[in-house]
């Protein structure tokens, strides 16, 4: 868990992330600062030299001394282009800590905030998350580089022209200076109208991707409803807003033009009005004209007009992109990433127990914070025995419970099957008892003790959940099939993957030290791998959520007999009757209901409903009592629990 | 007739005439903004190399003023030059925005329009995602090019014209010129192409990490299970030392080739000052001409510069050819005549006949021919991959038959306009998309008229009304802001199909994610909604079957039977087809 802290997600202002990314980058800016000083020195003198070289040399006869003079500024242009060349790694050692940290920031936010999550993630909402990475990032990173480029070279040449035409001329300075500031001001002025226009274009434009995406995405049912040219429409309309925002833009833009040319332009007509007045007085030299128009046009009309750029559009898109960075977390559903799940399990610590059904408008930072907390157990529990009171769980406030008042108890050892229909709540029962989700209401115990009280490296241990999508990554055989036990003996580890009929599979790889390639393994393999995973694992209550769906009938029938045999709890999460059929019992989720007993209970004395799932039989007829009758040859006396007079489920 | 599909796929294209000729017909679509960016354009360029002229002249006028006041003609008409450069550089720029703006949008319509022609079927060449890319990042690129060819060929023009008139200044000074500017292009051509070959080692190494968090994010179940999130970002993290190290390389070219590219600049000023400034001493030329010959090189050394954007343009006709592919590609089958409005209702009469279906080179389905009997309830039950969803498909045009027709209620459906076609067939699927801002533009998406009140009804009959009424936005919450369960949306699937209110309801597998209770109300409450109208029905539950009129058992692309459920009930095959065959329990299939 180390490192950790390091990569804190909360919610972050755009300036924190850029003030974090740039952390440990003092040195680089100090360095970046210095050249910056030595890349100007040419550019502060070149006017004067220019001027000295015309009035001294070209014109007074002495061509030698103006091609040496040229010659020295020629030299000094070659240390500037040093200083440059000094300067690019120093604007590179910025660039890559912003993006290595803005990396690391959109990683560890959108894995935590996935994982978190409960509803499986969707491909457009993953590529996005990835878009993100590789498009935004790299934006971040490629204009920052430039916009430190660009703003050094834009101070460099303001205060370069500046400092050389009070080189040349003090009277240069009256000319010059008060139209530059009026521009300045008039820029200042016009930032706020400019960023807004900005971000509505930047907010147009992803109008279209999320309007684009959804119709794609969603084609077959836009064309299944013969809504082709709706759907066309309401793109059009999008596209045209973008043209609108491009255009509101672009006007802005010639206002832009315009205050460069008052800050470059008008200085040097000015020049060239008051010329014949400051050479006649002698005020001006001919070669001082020269070297200050020369200033006009190469340095500072440049260097505004690259300001004006600069700020206008590369700072503003910086801050607009890395303002969307910084809002990652918040898109979070805070309903979905609260709770032991996502905040006890990382911090060590647990919520106490909330009212149920809490409205989730607050977010969920807000909560963690007011939320006491109190000390978790460290240790194990010594025998895995399951018992659920009351379990109760619904995904949104108002929406139907998933899992309703649902008890359960499993005697250490036991085998359960869950079966129902997708959307019965097998998944989210999964999830209950591995204490990865907080219930809205009940509790879950493990060998006695509360599941939510257990320190997560201790519910971790001693909980394994295979779920139906098998997690395999790019490594070795051996690093996959001990992700959940590091250093395992490889002893062991050849006897799981025998016993899950893994061997031929692993021997296909390359063996232990073969490599995992996720994508060229069929879902069968992945499944077959995670399974060997689980089963090496020292956690004492397995379940299994369709982990074995897309496995042959006879696979499925080893795998799930090796997890009989590996000894702990077992609860198998059944995709095919068979499947039901092996197990002590069945636990049967229909909706909020729910119903228990042995396969033969359950399939066979009970008519064969006229359509399969609609009860025909009164609900009551598994109720507490009677099923605890009914099931008795399956009531295993539960030690410490004392849970063995309750074994069906309560309505 | 169709291309294959890895064709398609093919990031470099090679760009041929078809992005030519559609980049022409992006920029001819705002022949104005064309024209006056154009015209700005020149004539920014003709003030651009007046100006070193006229600032020769006025100099020269200042430092030997003319008799009489005021100030000379060569300084007002250098004010002039200077202001013409100003404005039209302002007109230009607002006219370029505006025409980028235009030709990018023309290109996104036709990008959008080309995408839904090509169907459902023919959807599947170009992945959702790779297309919303063509009409977003890449059709903003193509559109850029008509722009930026007009400000490369410009300055190229400019370039010339400055050289030109450099050399009609001093012919040394444009000699001098003349051997440094190949200099700076050759060294502008290997930094391109250098910086491209650092770049692309960059982009592979961030792609690991985008692929280690893209395999991640699809194991987030397990991640979860096990508690190993922070185990799992070090791990996707782990290829930043060598993305740092490539980002590094990256760095080291820009800073050795920038560094002499930077360097050309300021030894071509001197250079041409030193030149001028000999010229001078010899009296071969006025200051102002000096200072006019250090203009013009500017000028020529702009024009060098625009060898970046050449190599940008290329890459964005590259862009322009991934969106012209979707564009120009015709639609798979015999091209559909003109469509014109059908009967408004009819008794919802369907029959296919020899009907051929072929997807990517495989016939899926092969001389069907089915009649569907008005208000009839048919089931089509197959294993998967027998061609039950293009068999249903055809009814709404989501598949077109390579051969055959589809008849309905006398009309083929081809010469239906999506009007006529629209009350004609009504889709649920299992997995709907929820099209529309809203959910009740979501439920009436297939019925343009639809009201609050046809809305809601449909969502009670679909039994969806008690979970929108308890959303805080009820019926005008966005569609992704709804947490929906899997059961939840079918249902507002099938309130659509309901609200569509057509002759004939196509249910795919649309009850498959209820609960059983559930599915039973709704399946109730549609008989009643749907009674009298013809239903075909893909299933894989028996109940469902046995429930139909008749069932289509489909088996590799051709009927095996058209039968009543009970007919077939005896056949073991067909028995193997249904999830929870002979089992009592609601086993998941």
């Amino acid at each position: 868990m180390s490192g950790r802290t390091a990569l804190s997600t909360g919610p972050t202002t755009p300036v924190a992330l850029l003030r974090a990314g740039m952390r440990g980058t003092r040195p680089a800016w100090v360095g970046l600062l210095w050249f910056s000083v030595c890349e100007g020195v040419p550019a502060v003198v070149t006017g004067r030299l220019v001027a000295t070289a015309l009035d001294d040399g070209f014109l007074a006869d002495r061509p030698g001394l103006g091609v040496a003079l040229l010659g020295a500024l020629l030299v000094l242009a070659l240390c500037g282009a040093l200083a440059t060349r000094q300067i690019v790694p120093r604007v590179a050692r910025i660039a890559e800590a912003l993006r290595d940290h803005l990396v690391r920031h959109v990683v560890a936010a959108t894995l935590r905030s996935a994982v978190a999550g409960t509803a499986p993630g969707h491909d457009g909402g993953d590529a996005a998350a990835v878009a993100r990475l590789t498009g935004q990032v790299e934006s971040v990173r490629l204009t920052g580089a430039a916009l430190l480029r660009t703003a050094r070279g834009v101070a460099v040449g303001l205060v370069a022209g500046v400092a050389g035409l009070a080189l040349l001329s003090p009277v240069l300075l009256a000319l010059v200076v008060p139209p530059l500031v009026a521009a300045l001001l008039l820029f200042g002025l016009l930032l706020r109208p400019l960023a807004r226009r900005q971000r509505r274009t930047v907010l147009a434009e992803e109008a279209i991707a999320t309007e684009t995406a959804g119709v794609l995405f969603g084609l077959r049912d836009v064309l299944a409803c013969q809504a082709g040219d709706r759907a066309a429409d309401v793109l059009h309309e999008r596209i045209d807003e973008q043209v609108a925002a491009t255009r509101a833009l672009g006007r802005a833009t010639v206002v832009r033009i315009l205050i460069v040319a008052l800050g470059a332009q008008v200085p040097l007509a000015a020049l060239l009005l008051a010329g014949p007045l400051l050479v006649g007085n002698g005020v001006l030299t001919a070669g001082e004209l020269v070297g200050a128009t020369s200033y006009l046009l190469v340095s500072l009309g440049p260097a505004l007009s690259s300001l004006v750029h600069v700020v206008g559009s590369m700072a503003l898109q910086l801050f607009v992109t890395v303002r969307r960075l910084a809002e990652i977390d918040a898109t979070t559903d805070g309903a979905r990433t609260d709770g032991t799940a996502a905040a006890g399990s990382e911090r060590g610590t647990v919520p106490a127990p909330r009212p149920p059904a809490r409205p989730s408008t607050e977010p969920a930072w807000a909560r963690r914070r007011h939320v006491p907390v109190r000390r978790l157990i460290p240790v194990p529990p010594v025998q895995a025995g399951v018992r659920a009171r009351g379990l109760t769980f619904a995904y949104g406030p108002h929406s139907a419970p998933v899992v309703e008042d649902l008890d359960l108890d499993l005697a250490d050892g036991e085998h359960l099957a869950v079966v129902g229909p997708s959307g019965g709540g097998k998944s989210t029962l999964t999830l209950l008892l591995a204490g990865l989700l907080p219930p809205a209401a009940g509790e879950v115990w493990l060998g006695g003790m509360p599941v939510a009280a257990l320190h997560p490296r201790v519910r971790h241990a001693a909980i394994t959940l295979v779920p139906q999508q098998a997690y395999l990554f790019q490594g070795s055989v051996e690093e996959n099939l001990g992700y959940l036990t590091p250093f395992a003996d490889p002893a062991a580890m050849h006897r799981s993957v025998r016993a899950v009929g893994a061997e031929e599979l692993v021997e296909g790889l390359g063996g232990y030290r073969g490599t995992v390639v996720p994508a060229t393994l069929s879902s069968g393999q992945r499944q077959l791998l995670a399974l060997a995973r689980a089963h090496l694992s020292r956690a004492r209550f397995c379940i299994l959520d369709e982990a074995c769906c897309h496995l042959d009938p006879a696979a499925e029938q080893v795998a799930e007999q090796a997890f009989r045999e590996r000894g702990g709890t077992l609860l198998v999460v059944a995709h095919r009757t068979g499947s039901a059929a092996r197990a002590d019992r069945v636990l049967v989720l229909d909706g909020a209901r729910a119903r228990v007993g042995t396969y033969a209970d359950l399939a066979g004395p009970a008519p064969v409903p006229a359509r399969v799932g609609v009860r025909t039989e009164p609900r009551t007829q598994v109720g507490a009592n009677r099923a605890g009758e009914r099931l008795s040859p399956l009531v295993v006396t539960h030690g410490r629990d004392g849970g063995g007079d309750r074994v069906g489920l309560v309505h | 007739m169709r291309r294959p599909s890895a064709e398609l796929s093919e990031p470099t294209q090679p760009t041929g005439p078809t992005a030519s000729r559609l980049l022409w017909a992006a920029a001819r679509h705002t022949p104005a903004t064309a024209v006056v960016s154009i015209a700005a354009g020149v004539l920014a360029a003709a003030s651009s190399l007046l100006a070193p002229a006229a600032l020769a002249a006025a100099i020269d006028s200042v430092l030997a003023p003319p008799a009489g006041v005021g100030p000379s003609t060569a300084v007002l008409l250098l004010l002039a030059v200077v202001a013409t450069g100003v404005a039209s550089a302002a007109l230009g720029a607002l006219a370029t925005t505006t025409g980028v703006a235009r030709s990018t949008a023309w290109l996104r319509r036709r990008g959008v329009a080309g995408l839904l022609a090509r169907g459902f079927s023919g959807s599947a060449d170009v992945p959702a995602g790779d297309a919303t890319a063509r009409l977003t990042g890449i059709a903003a690129a193509a559109g850029r090019v008509p722009a930026m060819t007009v400000g490369v060929l410009t300055g190229l023009l400019v370039a010339v014209v400055a050289l030109v008139a450099l050399a009609l200044v001093d012919v040394w000074t444009a000699a001098a010129v003349l051997t440094l500017v190949p200099v700076g292009v050759l060294l502008a051509r290997r930094f391109a192409r250098r910086t491209v070959d650092a770049f692309t080692d960059y982009q592979q190494t961030q792609a690991a990490v985008a692929a280690r968090l893209t395999d991640a994010l699809a194991g987030r179940r397990t991640i979860r299970a096990s508690g190993t999130v922070g185990a799992e970002i070090t791990r996707v993290l782990a290829p930043l030392p060598a993305l740092r190290a490539a980002g590094a390389r990256f760095w080291a070219q820009q800073r050795d080739l920038g560094w002499s590219f930077a360097l050309l600049a300021p030894v071509v000023r001197i250079v041409v000052l030193a030149v001028a400034g000999l010229g001078v001493a010899q009296g071969r030329l006025t200051v102002g001409a000096a200072v006019a010959a250090v203009g013009y090189a500017e000028l020529v050394l702009n024009g060098v510069r625009a060898v970046d954007t050449v190599l940008e343009i290329a890459q964005c006709r590259a862009a322009a050819a991934r969106l012209a592919a979707i564009v120009d590609e015709p639609s798979p089958g015999p091209a559909p005549g003109p469509r014109q409005p059908g009967p408004a209702s009819g008794p919802g009469r369907a029959r296919l006949s020899g009907v051929t279906v072929r997807l990517a080179g495989r016939t899926v389905l092969d001389d069907v021919n089915l009649l569907l009997v008005p208000g009839g309830c048919t089931a089509v039950v197959g294993a998967s991959g027998a061609g039950k969803t293009v068999l249903v498909g055809l009814l709404g045009r989501l598949y077109r038959p390579d051969e055959g027709v589809v008849v309905v209620d006398g009309r083929s459906i081809d010469e239906l306009d999506a009007a006529t076609l629209r009350r004609t067939v009504a889709y649920a699927f299992e997995r709907p998309a929820l099209p529309g801002a809203t959910l009740a533009e979501a439920i009436g998406y297939g019925r343009p008229d639809a009201d609050d009140r046809t809305v809601a009804d449909a969502a009670r009959a679909a039994h969806a009304d008690r979970f929108v009424d308890m959303l805080p936005l009820g019926y005008r919450t966005p569609p992704a802001d709804a947490p929906l369960s899997g059961g939840e949306l079918q249902r507002l699937g099938l309130a659509r199909a309901v609200a569509q209110d057509a002759r004939i309801t196509v249910v795919d597998d649309a009850t498959a994610s209820l609960d059983s209770a559930t599915e039973a109300e709704v399946e109730q409450a549609l008989a009643t909604v749907l009674r009298g109208r013809t239903r075909l029905i893909v299933t894989r539950k028996a109940p469902t079957a046995a429930a139909a009129d008749r069932v289509v058992w489909l088996h590799e692309g051709r009927i095996r039977a058209h039968a009543p459920h009970a007919e077939l009930w005896g056949n073991p095959e067909y028995r193997a087809l249904f999830v929870t065959a002979g089992a009592a329990m609601a086993v998941t299939p």
